[in-house]
């Protein structure tokens, strides 16, 4: 080839290959740093493993030397002579271990998901900064008190983060930082905050106010008011009642009643939320936690237990990371943090044991505002005069800093302002209010006894918990923390309130003393399962209307009444319990309708093949399938007087409205609308809806015992990569578990119990746990799902608490010493 | 022998290269070493592939470098092995073509100072 032909081909390869390299093509990352085999992502296989020692010299930000020793589960003990350091060191091995969870969240929780999603996340995005979480977080950040001990632990943590950050090299970055072709970004103490906001956002919203709504729309208000409750019907109180449970609070339902037109319009706001991604009803919304706790005179080896497994969405990495904390003299508490959060949020010291479940209190309430101008409001009208809205221009960006979208925000003095189904309406929620949750968890881990520990605990106020609490000298307790608004009027927020008056607005907030609380009861146990916090008889103060139905709590309730010699293994053992209050409940009823003598065959069948079900969702159980199916048409069947017009239910009344109903065999809503001119009772749409449920069964998953039914086919546990990737995904799990059992699995099987943990408060301390996932966020680590076997058969770990590095002896893995600047 | 060594030590060069500069390093480094080897386009792109095929296998010998491959094939929807050899193309098109660059920039600099000292004379 002549020279110059050949250097022109040269040139042409040469630009178009750095051109490939350096340019990214479609979704695809830039070629070049990702095929770099020392700094891209084949390098991910160099951090699949601990390294056995690691010196982090010069760190600044440290008071001393900081000795992390990670054991056999790879579980980190941090060991530091002042709390600050051992804050600070959680913060580094948090991102030694997470680093890619910690940016995911964090963009999640800023609003800045089209950063890495493109305009895909932008609802997503839209959704966190209209609800003004980035601003609330912002604005407390600027209130703080940067010598409370919250706000201490929060710095050392981001500067532990981010001297983890400062000597990462590109070959040591997590594998979705080369997906995502993009650098770390460094830790700020903001973040923290966004975090909770973002857990907040998951836990302390609903939209009961809608739901209602939408109900009367259809049914009138007084029907409405019945199905959506501010008692639940099946009462098993988290505070032990004075009269004997589980309960009916008895009662008819009102019939259905000619719709109100006035919640028409906000019954729209449905239709609206969903179409701009906002929160729907969750049909499912009987999914939660649980944790209950035995004293000492019902355990079979005279110590406390206590048992904890919050359900939330399962991913990977898990949303927890688990860590053990020794500062000598001040600190000793192990258990789990969420990455991003300073501090072990369930856990347990030398002296005591804790664990949450979801509140599910009303925090959050909606005012129709009157504004200046429709379209573009500047003002908003209270009293009679127009005060200003505050606006917040918020602007949506891609990977690369193109703005995608830019929304004007607007807040009145109550919250953030939008406009719903044609009408503008203003929210006050407490998770947008300042409060000091970090600080408070960081000093209860310094309390010795559960009294004392439910007192430092007082300042954390969102989201509002069920905190139970169980000590070494046998004391059980438990109260429901939050910040529970003190409303005008009837005290109720379960429906829109006129904003034009300041009269609406909340007047206060309870006092702890008033919480829902109980210590040491005379049934010498406790527990929560997100159900209603007290019985009407004890307490009739609003929290909250359409609580979740008790069936777990029942079912905790039954197992620990029965006996009282419970040990470590009864509490194991029930957390994975595949049996449930609901099926146990309804089931007799499905079976009592069919045994009639004007039955028809194939309920008649149904109830034959249901009658050798023993209620148990185990992955190999044939019979589960059909019963669900049944209760999907019973619910359509009874509560048809609130389809909307595609056929669906534009709201959905609690399973327990459901099971109360059953007591009133002629009640107006067991009437089929679709037949004129029958009336039909309740044996006949159980029988309607036993022979629907086996024809659409049988049609969709064959013959009975022929392996069609069987649960583990058609119900799996499926663990979603953060970014949800499949690859990197653990997804058709065969686990046990179904509607409201105690470790519930339904649906898409997304959520589920996401830390199970039993503490035997003896002599020592001893625990045993586990979560679905692993404590690596590396995909290609053998930490990284190493826990999801043994969370899928029900086992637990034995956790190690060393007092001292040389305690770990040959359960020691890998050792990081941090050192301060010399 | 000499040959030998000399390769050797290219390829050591493009390793570190890539260790300190990326993949950038690997044209840069061809340009300089084209510029020096009168175009020598065969070697650089010989001494790249060896080079990153070398960081290939230091990344194997770390961790699952197969489940890897197969994953990232999966994730972007190309058949695993096209990865691998994507990454040994890669540097074996950048060395060679750059190399082949540099030696005609370095012979249309030589070419000019001979140039600029003829019309001295």
């Amino acid at each position: 080839m002549p020279r110059f032909a050949r250097v022109s081909v040269a040139v042409v390869v040469l630009a178009l290959t750095i051109g490939v390299a350096a340019v990214p093509i479609g979704p695809l990352p830039r070629l070049g740093p990702f095929l770099d085999p020392y700094g891209g992502a084949w390098s991910t296989t160099t951090t699949t493993r601990l390294k056995p020692f690691l010196l982090l010299r010069d760190t600044p930000g440290l008071d001393s030397s900081v000795s992390v020793h990670y054991d056999a589960r790879a579980v980190p003990h941090i060991f530091a002579r002042t709390e600050h350091d051992a804050y600070f060191a959680l913060g580094v091995v948090v991102a030694r271990d997470r680093l890619a969870q910690l940016e995911v969240q964090n963009m999640a929780a800023s609003g800045r998901l089209t950063e890495l999603a493109g305009a895909a996340a932008l609802p997503l995005d839209r959704e966190t900064r209209g609800l003004g979480l980035p601003r609330a977080a912002e604005r407390a950040v600027a209130g703080v008190d940067t010598a409370s001990a919250g706000w201490r632990a929060v710095r050392a943590y981001t500067d532990g983060v981010n001297a983890w950050l400062d000597q990462l090299r590109t070959d040591e970055h997590p594998f979705e930082f080369h997906l995502l072709d993009r650098p770390p970004e460094r830790w700020a103490p903001i973040n923290s905050l966004y975090l909770l906001g973002r857990m907040s956002y998951t836990l302390a919203t609903d939209t009961h106010e809608f739901e209602r709504a939408a109900a009367a729309a259809r049914v009138g208000r007084a029907a409405a008011d019945a199905l959506f409750p501010m008692h639940s019907p099946l009462q098993e109180p988290i505070v032990p009642a004075r009269v004997p449970t589980p309960r009916l609070l008895g009662g008819r339902l009102p019939p259905p009643g000619a719709p109100d037109d006035g919640a028409l319009l906000l019954a729209t706001a449905i239709t609206a939320m969903r179409r701009d991604g906002l929160p729907a009803p969750d049909p499912d919304r009987d999914r939660g936690s649980n944790n209950w706790a035995v004293a000492p005179r019902r355990t079979a080896h005279g110590a406390a237990l206590l048992a904890g497994d919050p359900h939330l969405d399962l991913t990977l990495p898990s949303i927890w990371y688990e860590a053990h904390l020794v500062v000598p003299g001040r600190l000793d508490v192990a258990g789990v943090t969420i990455p991003g959060a300073p501090g072990i949020l369930i856990g347990f010291t030398r002296d005591l044991a804790w664990t949450f479940t979801n509140t599910g209190a009303d925090v959050a309430d909606y005012y129709a505002e009157t504004v200046d101008d429709d379209a573009h409001p500047s003002h908003y009208r209270v009293d009679g005069a127009w005060r200003p809205v505050e606006r917040r221009v918020e602007r949506y960006r891609d990977a690369h800093g193109a703005v995608l979208a830019t929304d004007t925000i607007r807040f009145t003095h109550r919250g953030p302002l939008r406009k719903l189904a044609g009408r503008w309406l203003s929210m006050r929620w407490t998770a947008l209010e300042p409060s000091d949750d970090i600080g408070a968890v960081v000093d209860a881990a310094h309390t010795r006894t559960a009294r004392d520990w439910l007192h430092a605990m007082e300042p954390f106020l969102v989201p509002a918990q069920n905190m139970l609490v169980a000590d070494r000298a046998g004391t059980i307790a438990i109260r429901s923390t939050g910040h529970f608004p003190i409303r005008p009027g009837d005290g109720r927020g379960d429906y829109v309130r006129d904003g034009s008056t300041s009269a609406s607005d909340w007047l206060g907030f309870r006092p702890v003393a008033d919480y829902p609380t109980a210590i040491d009861p005379a049934q010498g146990f406790l527990a929560s399962a997100n159900q209603e916090p007290e019985d009407p008889t004890t307490s009739s103060a609003y929290l909250n209307t359409d609580w979740p139905p008790a069936w777990r709590a029942m079912r905790i309730a039954t197992h620990l009444r029965a006996t009282t010699s419970v040990t470590v293994d009864t509490m194991r053992a029930m957390q994975t319990d595949p049996v449930g209050a609901r099926a146990a409940w309804f089931l007799p009823y499905f079976l009592r309708a069919a045994a009639r003598p004007d039955a028809s065959s194939r309920a008649r069948e149904a109830a034959r093949l249901l009658a050798q079900w023993d209620g148990g969702y185990r992955p190999d159980d044939q019979r589960a399938v059909l019963f669900e199916a049944a209760m999907t048409e019973l619910t359509r069947r009874t509560w048809d007087e609130l389809a909307g017009p595609d056929g669906r239910l534009v709201a959905e009344p609690g399973g327990d409205i459901l099971a109360a109903l059953l007591v009133d065999s002629t009640s107006a809503w067991w009437d089929d609308r679709s037949t004129p001119g029958v009336v039909e009772g309740r044996d006949a749409i159980l029988d309607a809806s036993l022979a629907a449920a086996l024809d659409r069964v049988t049609t969709r998953y064959g013959a009975p015992d022929a392996g069609g039914w069987r649960r583990d086919r058609i119900v799996t546990a499926n663990i979603f990569h953060l970014l949800q990737i499949p690859q990197l995904s653990r997804l058709g799990l065969h686990a046990s578990g179904g509607p409201s059992t105690l470790s519930p699995l339904s649906g898409a099987g997304t959520d589920g119990p996401s830390w199970r943990m039993v503490v035997e408060l003896g002599p020592t301390v001893r625990a045993w746990a586990t979560y679905p996932g692993g404590q690596s966020g590396n995909p290609f680590s053998d930490r990284y799902d190493d826990r999801v076997p043994g969370w899928l058969a029900g086992t637990l770990d034995s956790i190690r608490t060393p007092r001292t590095p040389s305690d770990l002896g040959a359960d020691e893995r890998a050792i990081l010493e941090i050192d301060p600047p010399r | 022998m000499r040959a030998a060594l000399r390769f050797l030590l290219l390829t050591i060069a493009f390793l570190l290269a890539t260790r300190f500069a990326g993949w950038w390093g690997v044209p840069l480094l061809a340009l300089a070493w084209g510029a020096r080897s009168g175009g020598d386009g065969w070697s650089a792109s010989a001494a790249a592939v060896v080079a990153w095929a070398a960081l290939l296998l230091r990344d194997a010998a770390f961790g699952p470098l197969g489940e890897v491959m197969l994953t990232l094939g999966a994730i972007v929807h190309v058949p695993p092995v096209l990865l691998v050899a994507a990454t040994l193309v890669l540097p074996a098109l950048l060395a060679a073509s750059a190399a082949v660059v540099g030696g005609a920039l370095a012979d249309r600099r030589r070419e000019a100072s001979s140039a600029t000292r003829v019309r001295e004379r």
